[in-house]
Order: structure tokens, then C-alpha cells, then sequence
């Protein structure tokens, strides 16, 4: 049984000008131990899909349906209130993208780490202590038992994102959510950071949904990924795969918009032309055909499905399917 | 922090002497002086008392002298009352003062505080509407209206409560009421608006990823930064409940010192009403300084000492 | 007497000759929304009905304000008298009247001094920087921690009851906040293109502020001077209730409600419709003064 079984996601926000279907039919599935990176621009609903699957989306506006959504065996879409609250922080737990702001500023270091292995594990003061101060040591912090009492504002970005790692790993969980983990800090740094997350969850088995608009970051830290857009997953593979045979014309533009190190410095940049669909009026057929430039006439009103192209390949695109 | 604090109090020192300064100055270039009321006193005998309590000197040096005497902690003889101290009058009615603020204060905390915390969790829900409904009229029925009304409706209507004195707790229930309303109102405006700051914030997001309760988020993530802007209004609401007690004070025949300090005034009695400015003004000062200080304990950002 | 909801439609409009003046759009905008404002409006109309009431009202009626009607007596509400009588048997109505002709003329003209001392400091203050600013900012800092109510008191009581020493008194008293608000918004515009443009042009320090700096804080101006309103309304009403504001036979609200609020037992009309007439005019303004921030701009927060 796969850890993470997702099938026809959908998330709908209702906004004053009409729905907006930011998730539209979301399907993956993710084993133990591995590292899924969902690619996209901004609004191709990947981080609604994470928010939605921790259950943190503000409802109303937001409405998750589909399924089944299973994790661990248990329906996330339906478990009441109380068991997803068991889950998270504890079984699947999230890194945030800014970790400027994903800390509270008010709460020492270590009230944010304990209070976790108070309430899902009911361990408190010196234990919880000691097992706080173990953590932040793991994630590479020099001092931890100053840290532990220091508030976020007296780290720097790229200590804080290691503060909300160790958070995010105390307890060990089976998943882990990481939110554009890395956007806003040094490159160094993100390295750094990356390194420490691959690091630490393959220490615990955990797989990883790693959400990210930087298909460099991808590269060295997933072992699949699925592109998003329009919200909707277009292609599926393994990351090895995706980068040497990319089959959707999406996939190929991203690609193509990749400064490589390899090449002739007079060679511009590709970049795919138009934006993205206004969420609020999808067009009809598949969302991307107004930029693509191989898009057939098929394709101005049938939505293509997720097809399997190759092995251990799926695209969603009529002409990837004839290729 | 200790050495913030003394500070701070060393900073109150000049604010405090232009405070007295100019209340002292304001009250001397005004005609008629505190004998001037009564006819009967004749010339002589006013030159007397005036030469008694040293009015016949400079300006300068009255003040000088009014300064050394309140270094000594004497604030002085009443003029209009002979025989009586201005010390004895404030020792009086500081205390009372002090217990109607406190009381108003704890009112206008807990009912603004809930009715604000309400809003925020229900928002734009009818929890939310009602409260901030309610905290509209609360801002806008001036306190010496809603006395004389509580009094028609609790006192004279249906005899519960008593509308004068100072002697019990339930003496205190409708000064209290009255004079914490107001405040009880911004407080619950100010509450739901910084609670709706914060919950957008995305420590919370955070906070709720981590599997907290709804309870723990509010009380242990929120609460705190969403409380910031009630610590900023609370020391313009201490002026606000002092200048308040002079009107409640006089509506319920409370024995406090807005009346004096009034009167005082009026009557030209120069030590009493200075007295009143020194020891208002100066709990005042202390009561920012206070506020400033717990402002800094509970936001780690902001550096005290 | 001009009235804040009669000047809305005006004011809102950008002042003619400021090309750099926040764009038309802006106030188009603001005053879209603020019609949208179920409760604004609401809140607009009714203020203009209770001015209408209290400008044109005294010269309908058959009583005056001062003159009792001895026949009648102190009674409560009839047709005769609509509102009842005072203890001296004058008519209540034309009272209310007449004393909400003060009252809103002393929160207007109050304001007019908060702002005229308050935009002016804050101007200066924030256009010239540096020492200027550093010496004008601690005098607010400093006067802002003085118990102000005792200095109004005090100079009321020592200078008489005048309408003019009741204005500067509260005037004197507000302008603090608003000088803080100009400032910030000057010192954000201060080294905008427009300014640095007026200042190559040759323009003097004074024409660039009260031409060109001012008319840009128009916003949060406006919408602090419509809280400055009841704010001053309210203390004036407070002083009077003191004894210490306008003298009888003249009337504010805030005189009658301390005049009601002393009969209240044998005359409680007399303590109600002054109290209504207050507390319902307050809330309008408060209402109004929210709208207009909304509409103006959703952020602005002078809490």
C-alpha cells in the first residue's frame, strides 16, 4: 500500500466573481521513503493541493472534494476534524516557504518545538527539553540550548528554515509536506537546507512532497516529478525521465527556460509566450493550448487525461499520446 | 530593564516639572486669588494671609518654594479650607479614585477582551456583528449620559442597585459600568482588529500544521500579538478613565478627587488644585511607563533596556 | 452653518489646480464605495436630518428657548410641547434645537482649529526633517502625556465660561494626533518626483507644503477631522456637564443632559431626548467616520 494515495483532487474557493477551481482533478500516488516534487508556476495550485491535503485550508471559501484521498490507510477528505488533527504535526507535517514569517514571534524557539511532543506525544518539560535541543543540534545548530530559549528574530532565514525543519521532524512523521522550501534565502544556503531536508527525512524513511517552482532545485532532491498547471498534474515521471525526454509541451518549455551551464551563451533563453489561464474562465479543452505551440484542433475542446506514454510515464496531451 | 525603567523615570522628571509649571503659571495670571471670594475678609487681614502663605512674592520664587515643599512630600495648606491639608484631601480621595479606575479597568478588559475575541472567531457571523454593533453605541453613549440612565433604570425604576456612595461592591457596580464602557467598546474594536491581523499571519498557519487545538492557536499563537494594540491604547485609556472619574465621580456622589480638584479651580484654592495635577498627572505618567513595559514583555521584538 | 455631510460631496472632490493631487480616479473610487456603505449613508442622511432639525427648527416652532411656558409648567411630552418642557416650563424642543446649533458648531469650529494647528505642525514638521522635526515631534511626544483635561479644565475656570476659550481649549487638545498622521504621510511624500519638481522650479518651502504636500494628505485628513468631530462634541458636552462650558439660558446637549440628568427622577424626558439626540448624532459621525476610512482606504487604521 502506497503511502499517499491521491485520486481526483478538487479544490474550489468561491470568490465574489464566481468559482475558482485552483485544484482541478488531482491524481498521484506517493511511496515511502521517496521525494515527489510537484512543479508549476504560481497559481497552478500546487501549494493549494499540500494546504488542502494537511486540511489547512480556510472553509469557506475553499471546498475539497474528491477522492479517495487516502494516507496511512485513513481517508483524509473524510476523517473527522479530530483525527486529522492527530495527523498533523505528527504523522505529516509541513514546511512553510518563508521562514521569516512561519515562526511565531512571540514563542521561544523551543516552546514551538515542545509544544509539539506535548500534544501529540504528551511529553513535557525536561524530556521534551531534552528531545528539542537533540533536534536542533540534528538540523545543525551550533548551540542548541541557547537556541532554545532565543526567539526567531535572533536567527538568520536560513537558520530559522533549519528551526522549522527540526520542528517539522521531531516526531518523526511518514510525510513531509515542504512548502517552496527554500524560495527567499541564500543560494548557498538553499543548498544547504536542501541537503538537510533530503538528509534527515531518508534518515527517518519519510517521503517528501517537495513543492517548488525550480525545476533546479527538482534536479538534485526528487526521484519523481509532477508538472502542474492550470491545476491540473500535465505530466508525471520520474525525474530522470522528465528531464531527458520531457513529452509535454509544458514540461519542454520550462525545460527550454532553464539557463544550462552547457550551453552556447548566444543561445537566448526560451520563454513560453502568453500567461496562464484566468482561473475564474478555464477554456474550454486543455488549459494550455492557447500557449502551445503544437496544439492541434483536437485539443481547442477535449481536455486530454493523464495517459501513460512511456513506461513509468504519464502525460496529459493528445499530441505527446500520438507521438 | 531595571535600569530601563529608572530611565524612563528619570525622563518624567522635567515632563512632570513643565506639567507643574504650566498649571501653576496658568492658575497665578488668572484675576482673583483664593481670599478674593469672600467680602468680609478685610484688606489687612488678607495681606496677612497672603504674607502667611507667602503669596505676596515673586512668582519664581513661590514656585521654588511650592517645589522644595512637595521634595519634602508636603503639598501644602488648603487655602479654602483652613486647618486642612491638601495631603489629607488627597489622602482621601486618591484611594477612591484609584478603586473606581481599577474597577472600570477590569470591566472594560474582560467585557471588551471576550467581545472582541467573539468578533474576531466569528467574523462577519452574528457573534461578530452584535459585539461590534454594541461597541459602536458603547463609543458613542458618553458616559454622563449612560450614568443617569443606569441610575433611572437600576436605581429609581427598579431599586437593585444603590446610586450614590462608596461603600460596598454593589456601590461600585454602575460607576464601574459607566465609566469602563467606553473603553470596554475601543478595547473590543481593537481586539477583534488585531486578532484579525494576526490569525492572517502565517505562524498560525504554522500553528495549526503542528496539530494544535483551535483553542491552543487562539490563546497561545494569536492572543498574544493580537493583544498589542488594547497595551498601546491602554495608557490613553488611564487618562481617559481619570478625566471620566470627575463626571462619574460627581453623577453618583462618589467621594474621589474630581470634585475637589474642580472645585479647586473655581474656588482660586492654588495648593489643592495643583496637588490634584501633581498626583493625577504623575500616576498618569508611571501608568505609561507601565504599559510601555509590559508592551516590551510581551512582544520579544521590542527591546526594553 | 455648514454641515460635514452637506461638505462630503465638495471636499471629496480633488481640489482644482493640483494636477499631482491624488488622481480623480481615487475619489471616484472612495465615493463609490462609501455610497455602497449601507451604513454610511445611513448614518449621512440622518446627521443632515438632525441638522435641518436644529438649524431650521427653531424658526417653525412657537416657543423660544428662553421664555417659559408658565401655564404649561414642567410636564413630559404632549402636543403641545413634542419633546415636554424643562423645570422652567420651557419647551424642550426648541431647546434640543437650539443647543445641537451649538454643540455642532463648537465640534465644527473646534476641528477647524485641531486641523488648522495639527496639518500645520505636521506639515512642517515632516517637509523639513531633521531638528525641525526632532524638536516638533518630542513637544508632541512631551504634550501628549500631560493630563490635557486638567489644563481645559483649569483654563475654563480661571478664564470664564467662553465659547471662544471652549474652542481653543478643545481645539488645543486634538491636534496632536493629527499632526502625527500629516506628518507621516509628508514625510512618505516629501522626495516624490512632483515635489522634487516644484523645488527645481523655484517654489518656496511654504508654497510646496500647503500647495502641493497638504492637498496629498487629503485622505486620512478628511477622514481623521470627521472622528475629530464627535471627539470634540463629546468633551465639549462633558465640560458642560462639569459646569464649566456654555452658561444658561444658552443650551448645548451636553448642558442639557446635565440638566436632565439633575430631574431625572420627577422629569426623565428632559434627561431622554437631549441624550438621544447626542448619542444618535455621535454614532452617526463615529459611522460616518468609518465609512470613509473604508472608503477611502481600507488599511488606514487610527486605532
Amino acid at each position: 500500500m502506497p503511502l499517499l494515495e491521491i485520486h481526483d483532487l478538487h479544490v474550489t474557493f468561491r470568490t465574489p466573481e464566481g468559482p475558482v477551481h485552483a485544484v482541478d482533478g488531482v491524481d498521484f500516488t506517493l511511496e515511502r521513503g521517496r521525494t515527489l516534487a510537484l512543479v508549476g508556476e504560481s497559481g497552478s495550485g500546487k501549494s493549494v493541493s499540500s494546504l488542502a491535503l494537511m486540511g489547512l485550508l480556510p472553509s469557506p471559501p475553499a471546498i475539497v472534494r474528491g477522492g479517495p484521498c487516502l494516507f496511512e490507510g485513513i481517508s483524509l477528505l473524510e476523517a473527522p476534524e479530530a483525527e486529522r488533527r492527530r495527523l498533523r504535526g505528527n504523522r505529516m507535517a509541513m514546511i512553510f516557504q518563508d521562514p521569516m514569517t512561519a515562526l511565531n514571534p512571540f514563542l521561544t524557539i523551543g516552546r514551538q518545538l515542545t509544544e509539539v511532543l506535548e500534544v501529540h506525544r504528551g511529553v513535557e518539560g525536561r524530556p521534551a527539553r531534552a528531545r528539542a535541543e537533540q533536534m536542533l543540534h540534528d538540523v545543525g545548530l551550533a548551540d542548541p540550548s541557547r537556541a532554545f530559549d532565543q526567539y526567531p528574530h535572533e536567527f538568520s532565514g536560513g537558520m530559522r528554515q533549519r528551526v522549522m525543519i527540526a520542528m517539522a521532524l521531531l516526531l518523526e512523521p511518514s510525510l513531509v509536506i515542504a512548502d517552496e522550501p527554500t524560495t527567499g534565502l541564500d543560494v548557498t544556503v538553499q543548498a544547504q537546507i536542501l541537503a538537510l531536508l533530503k538528509e534527515r527525512a531518508q534518515k527517518n524513511e519519510a517521503a517528501v512532497l517537495l513543492i517548488t517552482h525550480d525545476l533546479g532545485v527538482v534536479a538534485g532532491t526528487a526521484d519523481e516529478v509532477a508538472v502542474m498547471y492550470a491545476g491540473r498534474i500535465v505530466e508525471h515521471a520520474d525525474v530522470d525521465t522528465l528531464f531527458r525526454a520531457p513529452r509535454h509541451p509544458y514540461t519542454r518549455g520550462l525545460l527550454q527556460s532553464l539557463p544550462r551551464l552547457d550551453s552556447t551563451p548566444k543561445v537566448e533563453l526560451s520563454v513560453i509566450p502568453g500567461h496562464p489561464p484566468d482561473p475564474v474562465r478555464l477554456p474550454a479543452g486543455c488549459p494550455f493550448r492557447p500557449r502551445c505551440r503544437v496544439a492541434v484542433e483536437r485539443c481547442a475542446h477535449e481536455r486530454p487525461a493523464l495517459q501513460e506514454v512511456a513506461p513509468g510515464q504519464r502525460t496529459a496531451c493528445f499530441v505527446a499520446e500520438g507521438a | 530593564m531595571i535600569r530601563f525603567i529608572l530611565r524612563r523615570l528619570m525622563g518624567l522628571v522635567p515632563v512632570m516639572l513643565i506639567i507643574l509649571a504650566v498649571a501653576f503659571t496658568l492658575m497665578r495670571v488668572a484675576p482673583g486669588g483664593p481670599f478674593d471670594q469672600d467680602k468680609a475678609v478685610d484688606p489687612q487681614v488678607k495681606a496677612q494671609l497672603m504674607a502667611r502663605y507667602q503669596l505676596d512674592k515673586p512668582l519664581p520664587v513661590q514656585f521654588l518654594a511650592v517645589l522644595g515643599s512637595y521634595l519634602r512630600g508636603d503639598l501644602g495648606p488648603s487655602y479654602r479650607y483652613p486647618g486642612r491639608s491638601v495631603n489629607e484631601f488627597i489622602a482621601a480621595g486618591f484611594p477612591v479614585s484609584v478603586q473606581l479606575g481599577l474597577v472600570a479597568l477590569v470591566f472594560s478588559l474582560l467585557v471588551g477582551l471576550a467581545a472582541g475575541i467573539a468578533g474576531a472567531v466569528w467574523q462577519n457571523r452574528w457573534p461578530d456583528h452584535t459585539a461590534m454593533a454594541m461597541a459602536l453605541i458603547g463609543i458613542s453613549v458618553p458616559n454622563f449620559i449612560l450614568g443617569p440612565l443606569l441610575i433611572l433604570i437600576f436605581s429609581v425604576t427598579f431599586a437593585l442597585l444603590p446610586a450614590a456612595r462608596w461603600d460596598s461592591w454593589q456601590h461600585m457596580l454602575l460607576p464601574g459600568v459607566t465609566l469602563g464602557l467606553v473603553y470596554a467598546a475601543y478595547i473590543a474594536r481593537l481586539t477583534r482588529g488585531g486578532l484579525l491581523e494576526v490569525i492572517r499571519q502565517d505562524f498560525v498557519r504554522t500553528a495549526r500544521a503542528k496539530g494544535l487545538s483551535e483553542r491552543l492557536v487562539l490563546f497561545r499563537h494569536t492572543l498574544r500579538g493580537g493583544v498589542l494594540p488594547v497595551v498601546t491604547f491602554l495608557g490613553p485609556a488611564m487618562a481617559g478613565l481619570f478625566t471620566g472619574s470627575l463626571v462619574v465621580e460627581r453623577i453618583f456622589n462618589i467621594p474621589g478627587m474630581g470634585p475637589y480638584f474642580v472645585d479647586a479651580a473655581l474656588n482660586r484654592d492654588y495648593t489643592l488644585a495643583l496637588g490634584v495635577v501633581l498626583v493625577d498627572a504623575g500616576f498618569l505618567l508611571i501608568a505609561n511607563l507601565v504599559v510601555d513595559v509590559v508592551y516590551g514583555l510581551l512582544d520579544p521584538r521590542v527591546k526594553v533596556g | 452653518m455648514n454641515a460635514p455631510a452637506e461638505q462630503l460631496a465638495p471636499v471629496l472632490e480633488p481640489a482644482p489646480g493640483e494636477p499631482e493631487a491624488a488622481g480623480q480616479s481615487l475619489w471616484q473610487d472612495a465615493w463609490r464605495r462609501l455610497r455602497k456603505n449601507r451604513a454610511a449613508v445611513a448614518a449621512g442622511l440622518t446627521l443632515l436630518a438632525i441638522i435641518l432639525f436644529c438649524v431650521v427648527g427653531p424658526w417653525l416652532s412657537p416657543w423660544r428657548f428662553d421664555v417659559p411656558d408658565l401655564e404649561y409648567g414642567p410636564q413630559g411630552p404632549s402636543l403641545r410641547h413634542w419633546f415636554g418642557t424643562d423645570a422652567l416650563g420651557r419647551d424642550l424642543m426648541v431647546r434640543c434645537m437650539m443647543g445641537g446649533r451649538l454643540s455642532l458648531l463648537i465640534g465644527l469650529a473646534a476641528t477647524v482649529v485641531s486641523l488648522s494647528i495639527g496639518v500645520t505642525v505636521g506639515a512642517v514638521s515632516g517637509y523639513f526633517g531633521g531638528r525641525v522635526d526632532a524638536l516638533l515631534m518630542r513637544l508632541v511626544d512631551v504634550l501628549y502625556t500631560m493630563p490635557f483635561i486638567f489644563f481645559a479644565i483649569l483654563l475654563l475656570a480661571i478664564f470664564g465660561r467662553s465659547l471662544v476659550v471652549v474652542f481653543v481649549a478643545l481645539g488645543a487638545v486634538t491636534w496632536l494626533t493629527m499632526a502625527r498622521i500629516v506628518r507621516g504621510q509628508v514625510l512618505s511624500l516629501r522626495n516624490a518626483e512632483f515635489v522634487q519638481a516644484a523645488r527645481t522650479m523655484g517654489v518656496s518651502h511654504l508654497g510646496i507644503i500647503f500647495r502641493h504636500l497638504i492637498p496629498n494628505t487629503l485622505g486620512p485628513t478628511i477622514v481623521y477631522a470627521t472622528l475629530t468631530v464627535p471627539a470634540v462634541m463629546l468633551q465639549e458636552a462633558f465640560l458642560s456637564f462639569l459646569g464649566l462650558g456654555i452658561a444658561a439660558p444658552d443650551a448645548s446637549w451636553g448642558l442639557l443632559v446635565s440638566d436632565g440628568a439633575a430631574n431625572m427622577t420627577f422629569l426623565p424626558h428632559e434627561l431622554i431626548f437631549p441624550a438621544l439626540l447626542l448619542s444618535i448624532t455621535l454614532l452617526c459621525l463615529n459611522f460616518l467616520g468609518d465609512g470613509l476610512r473604508d472608503a477611502l482606504d481600507p488599511r488606514m487604521r487610527f486605532d
